[in-house]
């Protein structure tokens, strides 16, 4: 009984166990030339934790493709999300503040545009709108 | 109030994650838990505020604020869901007020009466300002009377100045500014403001150039920018004097860990490390403090007698986080 118990956990540590986000993964969403958003939050930061769950409500409201990544410090959460281990973004400067959003459209990443810091829904809706529209806000 | 005494594991440690490249290592002190990336010091160098998730492992709630003195190893929950900070060195604290991500009312709270379990260190709320990511100076002292400055951002490059002064002889906040709320830096395009710790500095993130700068705030509670950094990092903290800076950048990749970036591998990768820099702002010399390898140093800020003093999340999970204090 012990024994099968010690599976059953090992087993649903590994479904958790966090899987990294490399450049090669990021240059293969963006080959895809579709419009989207990178959300990097960090369990250790709760106003990112939060705005997980509002990100995916944005990101469908908005019809954007969206990849959740995770603070390369956090080996183990209750979520799929992979750990952000592309050095493309870490030199874009995701790192810096917790959460981040990074846009990408036409195969490459939105210049220069990394939403640094916790906002609100329709705040956010309108900014990922106007960057990815071109507007230089 | 509900105050609870943890037992805590403190540690003078001998062998160092975290490379020190510049400064006399003075002590270094592990804690259980892993901390909000944002922790503070007090300018005594006496205590240490943090947050700490409710549940790391999941995606869901708030934090919880602790209070973590030093001397004793005894660690407090304190009011407030995240982001405790205190009033320089004075014997206040400003915290939140909430528990959602709304933008929150802020409360100052009297530090000894916290340490003590007071249910009388509440002195009174900070009227009329709602934010998130608040900032604290002190524009002076007085005897009795503390004024200070609050910033806080209100919506997406809005951001929100309060001046008060608290007399701690009547118990009273001063009603004659408590009314009062100014937009902070209205000319200017910045994001993630942090205050100098006499309140008539600021820096963060120009969202102009996308770098890092200071910016001086004129008494209309303009601002103008003194110094762009070149570079971009993460949130600056002053020296009590205004002289230095002192931050943290993430460093270029680890070459040698470049094939296993690429692998599956189940822990962080080591091409992922910050490091800790200052930067005297009368000569413009940066000097890098840290050069880690296996390590992250970060959010680093100054005691009022001039320690430096960072957080380091090691990339060995297994290791605790610490707090290194330094003579540089």
């Amino acid at each position: 009984m012990k024994a099968l118990l010690a599976l059953l956990i090992l087993m649903s540590m590994s479904a958790f166990a966090k899987e990294p986000f490399t450049d090669k993964d990021l240059h293969q969403a963006l080959s895809k030339n579709e419009s989207g958003i990178i959300y990097l939050w960090s369990p250790f930061m709760p106003l990112s934790v939060i705005g997980r769950e509002e990100i995916i409500e944005v990101a469908q409201n908005l019809n954007l493709q969206l990849i959740l990544v995770v603070d390369p410090l956090a080996t183990q959460t209750e979520t799929p999300d992979p750990l952000m281990m592309s050095r493309d973004l870490m030199k874009f400067g995701v790192l810096d503040h917790y959460p981040a959003i990074a846009l990408y459209s036409e195969g490459k990443l939105v210049k220069d545009v990394i939403i640094h810091g916790y906002e609100q829904k329709q705040t956010l809706s309108e900014l990922i709108n106007s960057y990815l529209n071109g507007k230089n806000l | 109030m509900r105050a609870l005494l943890i037992s805590i594991f403190l540690t003078a440690t001998t062998a160092h994650a975290q490379t020190i490249v510049k400064g006399k290592l003075l002590k270094e002190v592990a804690i259980e838990g892993k901390p909000s990336f944002f922790f503070k010091i007090h300018g005594s160098g006496r205590f240490i505020s943090y947050s700490l998730a409710n549940d790391p492992n999941r995606p869901a709630g708030a934090g919880t604020n602790h209070l973590l003195e030093l001397a004793t190893g005894s660690l407090m929950t304190i009011p407030g869901p995240w982001d405790p900070v205190f009033v320089a060195n004075s014997n206040y604290m400003i915290l939140p007020r909430g528990t959602d991500a709304s933008y929150i009312n802020y409360e100052l709270r009297d530090l000894n009466k916290l340490l003590r379990n007071n249910p009388t260190s509440h002195i009174g709320d900070v009227p009329n300002v709602t934010g998130l990511y608040q900032s604290v100076g002190v524009l002076s002292t007085q005897g009795p009377k503390t004024k200070i400055r609050l910033i806080a951002e209100d919506g997406y490059r809005n951001h929100k100045v309060k001046d008060f002064t608290y007399n701690s002889a009547t118990n009273s906040l001063n009603v004659d500014q408590v009314g009062v709320t100014h937009k902070l830096c209205s000319n200017q395009d910045l994001k993630l403001p942090m205050l100098s710790k006499d309140g008539q500095f600021l820096g963060g993130l120009d969202l102009k150039t996308k770098k890092s700068a200071i910016w001086k705030i004129n008494p209309d509670f303009t601002c103008d920018k003194v110094l762009d950094l070149s570079l971009k990092t993460g949130k600056l903290n002053f020296s009590y004097d205004s002289t230095k800076v002192t931050y943290h950048v993430y460093g270029e990749p680890v070459e040698a860990k470049e094939d296993a970036a690429e692998n599956y591998i189940p822990i962080p990768s080591d091409s992922f490390v910050s490091d800790v820099y200052v930067l005297d702002l009368r000569t413009k010399v940066t000097t890098r403090v840290t050069s880690n390898r296996e390590t992250n140093s970060m959010y680093p800020d100054f005691t009022a007698d001039g320690q430096l003093v960072f957080i380091n999340h090691h990339h060995d999970d297994a290791r605790k986080v610490t707090f290194s204090f330094l003579r540089l």
